[in-house]
């Protein structure tokens, strides 16, 4: 999917990058870390640990907790209430985010 | 930490902010705590810090209102703070935390103008990213300037929807229809008639901006099915009944690539239970709401509740009824007597009077109906934290299950990090259902705190304290 960003009657504030899954992305000062992930295109916020699905931002406003990601090393971090800043790293969480292996 | 307050808010939305507007006309300094990162609520939600907006780009009157709101919150000295979360109530005091800081609020007077959330309803696939809620797709517009997908379903009951999609056909998408449970016949609208005009004329503003962009409004249609394997690509959608049960054979099937959910909005009521308030079961008004008298009190001397936290009513109705509160905690604190505050309020009573017409026309038609819980499949998961399908449930009932209390012992139900806020109404209908009791007899969920997930160090902080 393309670029969801609309253009028209907006001025974002600076731009910046962020680090997803080791992969430069595009983010706005003022965007939420969920806001930037979609407006790229992507949908992929974290995969279940039961049923090992895929789950994406869905009510976002900090409530159904779908969008947890693994932030600054951090799991369960709510990426529709985390403003993006510069550099910051941001993982797709696979299950409860720590390493289930061990 | 320890602080005390005359009046503490909770929630800068409408209610709030206007309780705040009219207690500080009134005298008296209230503090406003809200867990957002700006004042205005879900419905005035601004743009974020960094952003300039031209308010002409088609997101609507909301934000104009909002900021209206806000800048008389301003001159009157109302101040909000910002980012605090209340994860306990209790008579006299809250409990408040901010990051790692943690710290007990002692009040006089309270008002609790929670807001509201977005009524979860399952059906298979409802989980797949691109499906989410029509409300949160509206504020990654309004606040960001993202919309949310390129070829975009709609589906629910009431008016949110109808908004939504001139939202976002205005930013560019592509929207394909919006599926309208309710099938309201002339007779029922007529009462509107009596309401407030700038009500009807907005809603048949939004009808008729839709029709002009060729976008259908399928009244008596749903969606029952979204499917994709890693994302949505497709919907199904069925003809309803008068009960909104799906009718067999009438399925079509629809190209996605986003599916928006409105079916009407649930009451935050997690700190109005918490504190102790009592409530009653008002389908029409979101489910169990706080009991309060005209001049939004509670029983509890000095705790007050407004907007849509006390029963789904909208922000022209959140406005008021905050005003109300707020002058009437004035009264409590003896800011202003009984004489001073019948003038005062006199308007805001007379607005809520007429209001409550128009909105008893709505209820009726968006009231919740028993085919919404009876299409949901066994697949379907209902409880998003933990995983669990409407069959899992199903089964526990037929196992001879009949609380909420056992489902949850036994299938982790509400037990994640949502708190029950996804499941919860569902778990409830489905249980009425196979154990044959009223919706209203089912004992929900006891509410504890924290009422939001919050970092240890505040939990600890508190602990120390005490």
């Amino acid at each position: 999917m393309a670029e969801l960003r609309v253009a028209k009657g907006v001025v974002r504030g600076k731009a910046f990058d962020i680090i997803l899954d080791g992969q430069v992305l595009r983010a706005y000062e003022g965007e939420t870390v969920a806001a930037a992930i979609l407006a790229s295109g992507r949908r992929l916020l974290r995969v279940t640990r039961r049923r090992h699905e895929a789950r994406s931002l869905f009510c976002n406003i900090g409530l159904c907790h779908e969008c947890r990601m693994v932030i600054e090393g951090s799991p369960n971090v709510r990426a529709c209430q985390t403003p993006a800043s510069p550099g910051m790293v941001v993982d797709t969480q696979h299950g409860l985010g720590e390493d289930e292996t061990a | 930490m320890s602080s005390q307050a005359d009046l503490v808010i909770v929630g800068g939305g409408p209610a709030g902010l206007a309780a705040a507007i009219a207690a500080s006309q009134a005298g008296i300094a209230a503090v406003v705590l809200d867990d957002n990162e700006q004042p205005g609520g879900q419905i005035f939600r601004q743009p974020p810090r960094g952003f300039s907006i031209d308010q002409a780009a088609g997101i609507g009157d909301d934000r104009v209102r909002g900021r209206r709101l806000l800048d008389e919150a301003v001159r009157a000295g109302v101040a909000v703070r910002n980012g605090v979360v209340v994860w306990d109530a209790k008579l006299g005091a809250l409990s408040c935390c901010q990051g790692e800081e943690a710290w007990t609020l002692h009040y006089r007077t309270l008002i609790l103008a929670t807001g509201a959330y977005e009524l979860p309803v399952p059906f298979p696939g409802w989980t797949l990213p691109g499906v989410f809620t029509s409300g949160g797709v509206q504020s990654l517009l309004k606040a960001q300037r993202i919309v949310a997908g390129k070829r975009v379903l709609l589906a629910g009951t009431g008016p949110l929807n109808l908004v939504v999609a001139n939202q976002l056909a205005d930013a560019g998408a592509e929207v394909l229809a919006v599926l309208e449970l309710s099938k309201p016949s002339a007779l029922d609208l007529l009462p509107m008639l009596a309401g407030p005009w700038e009500l009807l004329a907005q809603g048949i503003g939004y009808v008729g901006r839709l029709a002009r962009r060729r976008i259908p409004i399928m009244r008596g249609w749903t969606i029952v099915e979204a499917r994709g394997d890693e994302e949505v690509r497709s919907a199904v959608i069925a003809r309803v009944d008068e009960e909104w049960r799906p009718i067999a054979g009438s399925e079509r099937m629809l190209d996605v690539d986003t599916v928006c959910l409105g079916f009407g909005l649930l009451p935050s009521t997690e700190l109005s239970r918490l504190i102790g308030i009592e409530h009653r079961y008002a389908p029409e008004l979101g489910g169990w709401i706080p009991v309060c008298d005209e001049y939004c009190e509670t029983k509890l001397p000095g705790v007050f509740v407004a907007g849509d936290g006390a029963g789904i009513a909208g922000s022209l109705v959140a406005l008021e009824e905050g005003r109300v509160a707020g002058l009437r905690a004035a009264m409590r604190l003896g800011r202003i007597d009984a004489k001073q505050f019948s003038a005062q309020a006199a308007p805001s009573l007379g607005r809520l009077h007429s209001l409550g017409r128009f909105r008893a026309v709505l209820d009726r038609i968006s009231r919740p109906r028993p085919g919404l819980y009876e299409r949901i499949t066994s697949e379907t998961v209902l409880c998003r934290c933990e995983e669990v399908t409407a069959g899992e449930v199903r089964r526990e009932l037929e196992d001879g299950a009949t609380s909420l209390i056992e489902l949850k012992a036994r299938l982790r139900v509400g037990m994640g990090l949502c708190q029950g806020r996804m499941c919860h109404p569902t778990l409830i209908e489905l249980l009425a259902r196979g154990t044959g009791q009223r919706t209203e007899d089912v004992r929900p969920f006891s509410q504890r705190p924290p009422v939001k997930p919050i970092p240890v160090s505040a939990l600890l902080a508190r602990e120390e304290a005490a």
